[in-house]
């Protein structure tokens, strides 16, 4: 399987094991409460562990989507983790992964209030290292949508290939997705 | 052994968080419970209000013993299971709140006492479809159903592989606990596992979103209709990912909301300290020292080679949450903890570590053995042997087998979803 360019960066390559969620990890004051329960990086002395793999979707767009979730993921958090569909894009210049019909798919929620958008986005943890972060749009009936976040460490492609070509990258571990979500 | 003041410190650290997990569903967490009820004396006995606990899985918590057995059922054998209105819950007997059972520990919370219920619908159902032709014989295909669900599907789940497939497959015992009087290190740490599991909220409840730990206990009282558990949403298939609410983890961490829970005299208990002093009360030694006084008994080498048992090294995730100053170590850990704190080494939490399972284990196959209805006859048998005992209500139990089979049940082939929806169908 070959990884198109604009998602090499952020998907796990052959012999990657999965990553794991990091701080920072921020949940707005008004909803903190009622979801730290299901959020990633909230309320778990192990770390959470996921990886990120390629599929492709019935017209043959490529996205990255999340699998190899550890066993302590919320079973709902995990059912929209396995549901996302990221297609890589730009904002304001800069590369993103974004699902913006993760609202629409039939994801339990998680006291009342739903995930309807997620963006994944490069950032910094606060020693400057680099990160992956996901920002979490939630809506809830009567109240403000609100914007969580959680950090991941990026896979260390360039640890693993070295001497990797110009173009397409082989990864034979990748899983490609074609079933309707 | 512990000071005062180290069993509030080790109970409040031990109760500041609790954590998620996707491994077991909620249900199973009040199934332990409702089996610890049916063997495991009361901790703090009420005098005039607690029976005598014979330490055999006989469900005598449901059908009493002797002569008790014929005041709990009517002219047809029948427990008169009604409804708190006409469009109400099915609701235990109950005469001003105080419900007609055995044991009054199974109405402590809502959800341990629809499972009370739950078992009575069976026994009903093995009647009234004609399974069985006397109260007698219910009885008795009621409680090899639940020895069977004990064993193949919660025992399946919380106990590490290996020691399971020795204990249950290849019926090896490796600690001859006492069968009776039941061992101390089962019912006052090992099999008190499943607090770790409660969760402070839960999602199971078809008329209410979200019902707090607080909100399920409702003794002497009856059935809030919007407290009426699906038991769907409780014991799901068995796959990883069945949409059914799970149980936090097994680990050394309670949820925040076991620090009180309310108790029928009206007080409140912290359910941590209340276990801790179980355990000192019990004169169990310290975890260390009793992993290391297994391996210098006669089954030491045997143990250490099957199983690789040693000591924990150290506090682990608990260390983080003791001040070096409390004087707590591992060292000094009383079992009860430890057993937990082996849980989050061996599986982070999906099961309990080996030492753990063993004394569970034991404990367990110990009832079971023990009891007069028993799927323990010289040895375990396999499932379908079981129910080819029970006639048509095995006959039955294989349908629903056949109807709900799926490639990916591979290793709980028989589960407490089967019974329910046994129970449930036409109902």
């Amino acid at each position: 399987m070959e990884i198109p360019e604009e998602l090499v960066e952020w998907v796990a390559h052959e012999g990657h094991e999965p990553t794991l969620v990091v701080n920072p990890c921020f949940i707005p004051p008004s909803a903190v409460e009622e979801l730290a329960f299901y959020h990633p990086g909230f309320g778990n002395d192990t770390a959470q562990a996921l990886r990120h793999v390629l599929g492709r979707d019935d017209n043959n767009r490529y996205f990255a989507r999340a699998d190899s979730l550890s066993g302590n993921w919320h079973e709902k958090m995990a059912d929209v983790m396995q549901r996302l569909r990221l297609y890589p894009g730009m904002e304001q210049g800069r590369p993103v992964l974004i699902d913006d019909q993760i609202g629409n798919q039939p994801t339990g929620e998680m006291h009342g209030w739903k995930v309807v958008h997620w963006k994944v986005a490069k950032g910094r943890d606060s020693a400057m290292n680099l990160v992956h972060q996901d920002f979490i749009t939630w809506a809830k009936p009567g109240q403000e949508n609100v914007v969580s976040l959680f950090s991941w460490r990026p896979y260390r492609t360039a640890m693993l290939q070295p001497q990797a070509p110009q173009g397409p990258v082989a990864n034979e571990r990748a899983v490609l997705s074609q079933v309707s979500r | 052994m512990l000071t005062e003041q180290q069993v509030t410190t080790l109970a409040h650290a031990m109760t500041e968080s609790s954590h998620v997990a996707r491994f077991i569903d909620v249900g199973y967490t009040y199934l332990g419970q409702f089996v610890a009820h049916d063997i495991v004396p009361q901790t703090n006995p009420i005098p005039g209000q607690s029976r005598d606990v014979m330490p055999y899985l006989n469900m005598d918590s449901v059908y009493g013993i002797g002569n008790q057995t014929a005041t709990l059922l009517d002219a047809r054998g029948l427990f008169p299971i009604r409804r708190t209105t006409p469009q109400g819950p099915e609701d235990l007997p109950r005469t001003d709140g105080v419900p007609n059972i055995p044991e009054l520990r199974n109405d402590d919370n809502v959800i341990v006492s629809q499972l009370h219920l739950f078992w009575q619908r069976l026994h009903n159902v093995i009647l009234q479809r004609g399974y069985a032709s006397t109260a007698g014989e219910a009885r008795a295909m009621t409680t090899l159903v639940f020895q069977l669900v004990v064993v193949e599907d919660y025992l399946r789940q919380v106990l590490a592989p290996a020691v399971f497939d020795s204990v249950f497959r290849f019926n090896q015992r490796w600690l001859n606990l006492p069968s009776r009087p039941i061992a101390r290190e089962f019912a006052h740490a090992a099999f008190r596992f499943g607090h770790s599991m409660v969760r402070p909220f839960y999602e199971s409840f078809p008329q209410k979103p979200d019902v707090t730990l607080p909100e399920l206990f409702q003794s002497n009282r009856n059935l809030d209709p919007r407290l009426e558990l699906d038991f769907r949403r409780m014991f799901g298939w068995p796959v990883l990912n069945n949409r059914v609410e799970d149980a936090m983890t097994i680990d050394p961490f309670i949820t925040r909301e076991m620090r009180q829970v309310p108790i029928p005299t009206g007080a409140t208990i912290n359910i941590a300290e209340m276990n801790l002093r179980a355990g000192i009360a019990a004169q169990l030694p310290p975890g260390k020292a009793y992993v290391q006084q297994l391996l210098a008994g006669p089954n030491g080498s045997k143990l250490k080679a099957a199983f690789g048992i040693r000591p924990l090294p150290d506090l682990g995730p608990l260390a983080d949450k003791l001040m070096p100053s409390s004087g707590i170590s591992i060292e000094n850990l009383p079992l009860w903890p430890y057993l937990l704190l082996e849980a989050s080494h061996a599986s982070e939490g999906k099961h309990l570590g080996v030492v753990g399972s063993l004394i569970c284990a034991e404990g367990l196959a110990n009832a079971i053995a023990g009891a007069p209805h028993s799927i323990y006859r010289d040895r375990w048998f396999p499932v379908d042997e079981v129910l080819s005992w029970l006639g048509a209500l095995g006959d039955e139990l294989q349908e629903q087998r056949r109807v709900f089979a799926n490639a990916a049940y591979t290793e709980r082939t028989f589960c407490m979803r089967h019974v329910v929806e046994l129970v449930l169908r036409n109902n």
